[in-house]
């Protein structure tokens, strides 16, 4: 009978009912000032099991991080008029990545619940800050996702790293169109539709969104930078892994783009 | 106890453990992969109460767990927790003629049978858990936690359910 009960709440569950979306988001508004509080409550605990659940990485990470901070002094000033140079350029382009879009800074709230659940994050804002299903969502160096559901203090972020979640991209060099998709976390996004065998891509070569007609995003929204390229598996196109450019690992705060794609 | 006692005790606990499962334990992860405890608690209903009783536990743990998971449809923690809840407690007889190394090991064992059949309903609902490339570590660490609780959760389990049906597994 259980069984029978359980495939009846699922059946219920996959038809949207409003009552159940309800339901769940009033415990997602609920859960999150608890997982607010454990987390300050545990956060020396916290610490400590990061460290030895984590130490090797976090040492090599330390290392790097030094040889970065002496590599962007040594860069520091040739950046500054490659910075005045690329504001000019953007201001002639008029690019629409930092036109005035309305946007608003949210807070992750929650993370994962599950080692299933690495596709969403919960973040502290809602439809009473005027989110809307579907808006994206990008942290400063690019896009996070979308917001898959909007309750009133709180909304759930589709991630760009699932599988399910395919944009249409554009190549910086040539600015040819094609398509892609996440592929699970820690994987690489994935472009693998519309890059032909006979177009030459680079790695390090950045990807934006497309911003076309039928898409979801904005133009130029940063995705991330080529780090592999190969051919698919029917010799018919090219296959980019490309490396994201927001890092997911560490988010704790996000920025929602009041937009909503054409109708 | 009365049937109402024990569900009291049962709502009580469940609400607790699912507290500490999405405050504390998803903040603290074990080679990377967040230890599920609700599939524990599950697993030592089904081991103290019996199948019956087990799959009507387990039920309520998984969708409570559902609930504030979004990423699946309702009720996928739900149908995997109350089969495995009720397979656990096939085995009560075995868990009340032996020690508890048997006890922790049927844990451990629920435990990764449990995450293993929510990563197949998911397959079949469209998610990827299946085919995620951490399984094996997630089963590991599942097995592990299970391991590690099984005492805690029969106990508690058992305190759920009182003293007419503790099991010799505590």
């Amino acid at each position: 009978m259980m069984v029978l009960l359980s495939f009846t709440v699922i059946t219920i569950g996959s038809k949207d009912v409003p009552v159940l979306g309800s339901v769940r988001g009033a415990v997602i508004d609920v859960l999150g000032p608890v997982g607010r509080g454990f987390k300050s409550a545990t956060k020396p605990v916290r610490s400590w099991w990061g460290g030895v659940n984590d130490y090797d990485r976090i040492a090599a990470e330390n290392d790097q991080l030094r040889d970065e901070v002496e590599r962007l002094k040594a860069k520091q000033a040739a950046n500054s008029s490659a910075a005045a140079e690329l504001a000019r350029l953007k201001e002639l382009e008029g690019l629409p990545f930092i036109a005035d879009i309305d946007s608003k800074v949210a807070l992750i709230s929650t993370g994962a619940y599950s080692s299933f659940d690495d596709n969403t994050m919960t973040i502290d804002r809602g439809a009473t800050s005027g989110f809307k299903v579907g808006m994206p969502v990008v942290d400063r160096s690019g896009l996070v996702g979308r917001l898959e559901s909007v309750f009133d203090d709180r909304s759930v972020i589709r991630l760009i790293t699932d599988p399910d979640f395919a944009v249409y991209v554009k190549l910086a060099s040539t600015g040819s169109y094609a398509a892609g998709h996440g592929t699970g976390p820690d994987r690489p996004f994935l472009v693998d539709s519309g890059v032909n065998l006979d177009q030459e891509v680079n790695k390090g070569e950045g990807i934006f969104t497309s911003g076309i007609e039928t898409g979801s995003f904005p133009r130029d929204l940063p995705i991330g930078t080529v780090t592999k390229v190969s051919a698919s598996q029917s010799d018919l196109t090219q296959v980019l892994e490309v490396k994201l450019a927001a890092d997911l690992e560490r988010l704790s705060a996000v920025r929602v783009l009041l937009w909503e794609p054409p109708t | 106890m009365t049937p109402l006692h024990v569900a009291a005790r049962w709502a009580a606990v469940i609400v607790v453990v699912f507290v500490l499962q999405v405050g504390l334990v998803s903040q603290m992860r074990v080679f990377g992969v967040i230890p599920d405890i609700m599939v524990v608690l599950a697993v030592c209903a089904g081991l103290s109460g019996g199948g019956q009783r087990g799959a009507v536990v387990g039920f309520w743990i998984g969708l409570m767990f559902d609930l504030p998971r979004t990423e699946h449809p309702l009720g996928l923690s739900a149908l995997a927790y109350c089969l495995v809840a009720f397979l656990a407690g096939m085995a009560q007889v075995v868990v009340l003629q032996s020690g508890r190394t048997i006890s922790m090991a049927l844990v451990a064992g629920g435990s990764v049978v449990g995450v293993l059949l929510f990563a197949v309903e998911s397959q079949f609902f469209g998610g990827d858990a299946l085919t995620n490339p951490h399984l094996l570590t997630i089963l590991g660490v599942t097995a592990l936690v299970g391991a590690l609780l099984s005492r805690i959760g029969l106990r508690v389990a058992g305190f759920a359910d009182g003293p007419e049906t503790r099991s010799a597994a505590e």
